[in-house]
């Protein structure tokens, strides 16, 4: 007797359990209102779901607040899970759709792809591809190449993601924090290249006009800058006008140096725009020209660090399916290019993001061996063409879209947008700490090899280093000022290539902070040419060989007005070991002096070589002077009246630094000119 | 011509081989023989450990009779048990100078001058014996142990082949050939000597720790384990062999274990510098950044120059948000001979933290 009133009870536990319950009298007539309110919710939610195309994000809410009136109902259970799938926060329709599934496993013919979505996106891999498996239709019938060909994409990702999410990248993801979020959406951070200015997007409540888009409901997009002193980034302020309108205004792309920002504008289907710095107000954004825009929607764009070239996201026709990633030349009069296959693929690229060091390239991809929707991808160039585009890899990717990345110079920190529980509300901004490969503890330990001995002998048991990849570019960085007055200048500062004697690139100072930035790629051996209209020119060189780790270089410059008795080091003269042989390096500072000297004709100049301390001082004083002359021989070589020159070796007798250390003893070793007449 | 019985007392090869005096047969003596009977005497009193009555006997069988040379050699070696090196390599001296071919002198000078620190003169003196007598095994055993000692592993090896074919028997020389084929990397010839080693002689039991360790190398992380297994049963208060223990159980990923191995060596041994860091180093791979810390702490405090445990650090720091912290501790690391330190620094941001 009682053994069948258990399992009466057990029966029944189970089938309330198991069972879809409706939105009917029979089941709420206790509470007749709350249901007309569930029913009403309902029938608002299903006008916006119902919609073609369906408006989920605006069903959501209303669909909740009946779920949660009857949170047994199948049907809206499922509805929620579908909703969701297509939000910011998709891994909450899994529960929903279990839910779904459990009252009633055939409530909805999609409850095993969907299902499968959800297993996905909350990155349980393999239940996922059982659920897909499932959801498979019977092959031949009509219409199921396309599902089947989706089913099978998603397998292969849920495969990706088992792969990569078993060796999980070394990353500490962070909420870049309330300076920088809102409680509303946040996104597409972009950055200078050392990390000292952040730009972004936000939907958040103080946008410019202050209306929200009839649309999507949200305020209209406006773009924000903050600034970092030490670790902390200083409160977003809006950029206001005339960068920020009253529609959309988004940031797709910032030089590394900050001073130019590509911004996207919702018109012409889309199109990328252009902002320049001046002093500290950006100017109005215009449009990048008919190479760039098409008719289609070109939605992300970055500068290469010589500022010359751009590449840009477009899904204009011509592409290998859906948005393909393109560059052009700014000044060049070509057509953009398809980066093709090996970049490019069937599906969608997005968020393309250029590395400082001229040859890695950032981006987003939904092909590839992406875990699910965009994944971002990093890709070299070499020796004339892009690397296999390599997976950044779990937990910085994930099943959802990742996509508009940007990377600080130094390689060390990432930033990127993303939906997340312990976010501030929205899309949040989220910086990423690279860790790099695991680092190896160190164990110690001994044994005592001998056996008539008693003292242990000791070992360290060391695992092998790992080789660690670091950005081969160096950041040149400082404020540009007049000498005498340290007022800041607006000067242009060239990029020259020493070997092939040409400018590579060439950017200004900010007019205001006199501040510049440039990106010095490993590999060239370069000169930094800093003038500006009424004053002396002033040359630095840096050698970076091939390889040479990444390094941030602070170095202010004063420049000099052109007095007598004024002296400008030429730091890109090169002569040969010990000899008075001018190097072909030197061909670059070597005509821009003759430039000076043609342009000013008064202009007198004394020529002197100087030396470290190091080695016989008659020797020293005797090398100099050779070189000095070598200098002069070559201007009057090239029709410099030789009446305006003189030279002068003074070996180790002017230092302008003491000899004690290898770096004074390299800013000892110097040719410079001094201002005789003018 | 009188015939003397010599006999020898080798109290075990193992470490008193020195202990070795010469005793005359009382009954083949002539009656008025006084320095031979106080030098037996003195020989029966070194036996029963009796040292300094030993010295007298000697001293006044030299009186007596003063190219002695057995009376010369026995004294030094019980000068030696009384640890008075310099005395007894004098006495070797003497005895050597009197007998020139007796190789055991040179060997007993050998062990004194060694146990004075004159390793270079000890090997001279083994080198000596075994060209006095090519087929004394102790000689070439020590003078093995000591090349071992120089890092001159090839002719350690040498040497413990010499001894091996002099006593085939030698437990101590199979082991400590293969401690040398293991620092040449011949992993499977000294598997096979520790195993012999162990054969000849089951109480050896550092041989089971060193043929673990060799096994480990080897990359066979299992037979390593059951190694320290079968040792960890026979001898359970051996700090060293714990950790050692969690060093293969580390390798072999099994991180908890390792943990627990290190603890039980840091029980018996609270000052194990090398289980605190050690351990560190496990929690490191359990994610339990803050215990490493801790660990990796107490092992700088009990060493301070301790390198190893400035790298474990600073891993553990990194992890736990202390990026200052960990840049100090790498630079530390480095500062103290790890070169790797220096690059994890200068990849890990330090210097703009």
């Amino acid at each position: 007797m009682y053994k069948l009133f258990l399992f009466a009870i057990l029966l029944f536990a189970q089938a309330a359990h198991a069972q879809s319950v409706e939105f009917s009298k029979d089941r709420f007539g206790d509470n007749k209102e709350g249901l007309k309110a569930a029913l009403r919710e309902m029938k608002e939610g299903d006008g916006s779901y119902d919609m073609d195309p369906p408006r989920y994000e605006q069903a959501l809410p209303h669909y909740l607040a009946a779920q949660k009136f009857n949170p047994d109902n199948a049907e809206l259970n499922l509805k929620i899970g579908d909703c969701y799938l297509h939000s910011g926060f998709k891994p909450r329709a899994l529960s929903y759709l279990q839910k779904s599934y459990k009252l009633s496993p055939d409530a909805d013919p999609r409850i095993h792809y969907l299902l499968g979505r959800g297993l996905h996106l909350n990155g349980k891999w393999q239940e996922a591809i059982a659920e897909y498996k499932a959801a498979q239709p019977a092959s031949g019938g009509k219409n199921t190449a396309p599902i089947l060909a989706d089913i099978r994409k998603k397998i292969t990702e849920c495969e990706n993601g088992q792969k990569m999410s078993k060796k999980p990248v070394r990353a500490f993801i962070d909420n870049a924090g309330p300076s920088i979020n809102s409680p509303y959406a946040d996104y597409s951070p972009v950055i200078s290249a050392d990390e000292s200015v952040l730009m972004f997007t936000s939907r958040r409540d103080n946008s410019t006009g202050e209306q929200t888009d009839p649309e999507t409901g949200g305020f209209f997009e406006d773009i924000y800058q903050s600034t970092r002193t030490g670790q902390k980034w200083a409160a977003a302020r809006n950029l206001k006008a005339p960068v920020n309108t009253d529609g959309h205004d988004a940031t797709v792309g910032l030089a590394p140096d900050g001073q130019r920002m590509l911004v996207y504008v919702e018109d012409n289907g889309g199109d990328l725009h252009e902002a320049n710095l001046r002093g500290a107000e950006w100017r109005k954004p215009q449009r990048l020209g008919a190479r760039i825009n098409s008719k289609g929607h070109e939605s992300s764009a970055a500068y290469t660090p010589d500022g010359r070239s751009l590449y840009f996201v477009s899904d204009k026709e011509g592409g290998l399916g859906s948005r393909d990633i393109y560059k052009v030349e700014l000044e060049g009069r070509g057509p953009a290019l398809n980066l093709g296959s090996t970049i490019n693929t069937p599906y969608g690229e997005e968020g393309v993001f250029l590395h400082p060091d001229g040859k890695t390239m950032y981006f987003s991809s939904e092909g590839h061996n992406s875990m699910g929707g965009y994944d971002i991808f990093k890709s070299v160039f070499e020796n004339g063409k892009w690397s296999a585009p390599e997976n950044l890899g779990w937990p910085i990717n994930t099943p959802d879209d990742d996509v508009f990345f940007v990377i600080s110079a130094s390689g060390r920190h990432g930033y990127y947008s993303s939906f997340r529980e312990e976010g501030l509300g929205g899309k949040d901004i989220y910086q990423i700490t690279f860790l790099g490969p695991e680092k190896p503890p160190i164990l110690s330990q001994e044994d005592q090899l001998l056996a008539s001995r008693i003292q242990p002998i000791k070992e360290t048991m060391l695992a092998p280093p790992v080789p660690i990849a670091t950005a081969q570019v160096t950041i040149l960085k400082g404020v540009v000022t007049d000498d005498v007055t340290k007022q800041p200048l607006e000067a242009t500062i060239e990029v020259i290539d020493n070997q092939r004697n040409e400018v590579i690139a060439s950017f200004l100072a900010n007019a205001q902070s006199g501040r510049y930035l440039v990106s010095l790629p490993s590999g060239v051996n370069y000169g930094i040419v800093v003038r500006q209209e009424g004053y002396l020119f002033h040359s630095e060189n840096f050698d970076l060989p091939a390889g040479a780790a990444y390094s941030e270089v602070i170095k202010d410059i004063g420049l000099k007005k052109l007095d007598v008795g004024v002296k400008v080091v030429l730091n890109n003269i090169f002569f040969d070991f010990d000899k008075a042989t001018l190097r072909r390096e030197s061909t670059s500072e070597l005509e821009r002096l003759q430039k000076l000297l043609t342009e000013a004709p008064a202009l007198r100049l004394e020529i002197s070589g100087h030396t470290d301390n190091v080695g016989q001082s008659a020797y020293n004083k005797d090398l100099s002077q050779r070189r000095a002359k070598a200098v002069v021989d070559y201007l009057v070589g090239k029709g410099i009246d030789k009446a305006r020159l003189t030279f002068a070796g003074y070996g180790d007798a002017q230092p302008v630094a003491p000899n004690g250390t290898k770096a004074g003893r390299q800013l000892n070793r110097r040719t410079e000119f001094k201002v005789t007449g003018k | 011509m009188l015939r003397i019985y010599i006999l020898f007392i080798l109290a075990g090869i193992a470490g008193t081989t020195h202990a070795q005096v010469d005793t005359v047969r009382a009954s083949t003596l002539p009656p008025a023989q006084l320095a031979e009977k106080l030098y037996n005497s003195g020989v029966t009193k070194y036996n029963s450990k009796s040292y300094q009555a030993a010295i007298q006997d000697f001293d006044k069988a030299l009186a007596a009779r003063p190219d002695f040379a057995k009376a010369y050699y026995n004294r030094a070696t019980t000068r030696y048990e009384l640890k008075e090196y310099s005395q007894a390599v004098q006495d070797y001296d003497a005895a050597i100078r009197l007998e020139p071919t007796g190789h055991t002198s040179y060997f007993g000078r050998g062990q004194a001058r060694e146990a004075m620190g004159q390793r270079t003169e000890a090997e001279q003196d083994y080198t000596k014996a075994t060209e006095t007598k090519a087929d004394f095994a102790p000689a070439w055993y020590y003078r093995g142990a000591l090349r071992f000692e120089k890092g001159e592993y090839q002719a350690a090896k040498s040497d413990f082949d010499q001894a091996l074919k002099a006593d085939p028997n030698y437990a101590y020389a199979y082991h400590d050939r293969a401690s040398a084929q293991r620092q040449l990397s011949n992993f499977t010839a000294a598997i096979q000597d520790y195993t012999k080693a162990l054969t000849l002689q089951p109480d050896l039991l550092p041989a089971l720790l060193n043929r673990a360790a060799t096994r480990r190398r080897a990359g066979d992380l299992k037979g390593a384990i059951a190694d320290y297994n079968d040792y960890l049963t026979k001898k359970t208060d051996n700090a060293i062999a714990y950790s050692n223990r969690g060093s293969a159980r580390y390798e072999a990923a099994d991180y908890r274990g390792a943990a627990e191995d290190f603890s039980k060596a840091l029980s018996l041994n609270a000052s194990y510098t090398f289980a605190w860091n050690n351990r560190a180093a496990a929690y490191l791979k359990l994610e339990d950044y803050k215990k490493a810390v801790a660990d990796a702490s107490k092992a700088i405090s009990l060493n301070p120059q301790y390198a190893e445990a400035y790298l474990n650090r600073g891993h553990a720091r990194e992890m736990i948000r202390d990026a200052g912290g960990a840049c100090q501790d790498w630079r530390k690391a480095a500062e103290l001979g790890l070169e790797a330190a220096s690059s994890y620094a200068a990849n890990s941001g330090c210097g703009s933290e």
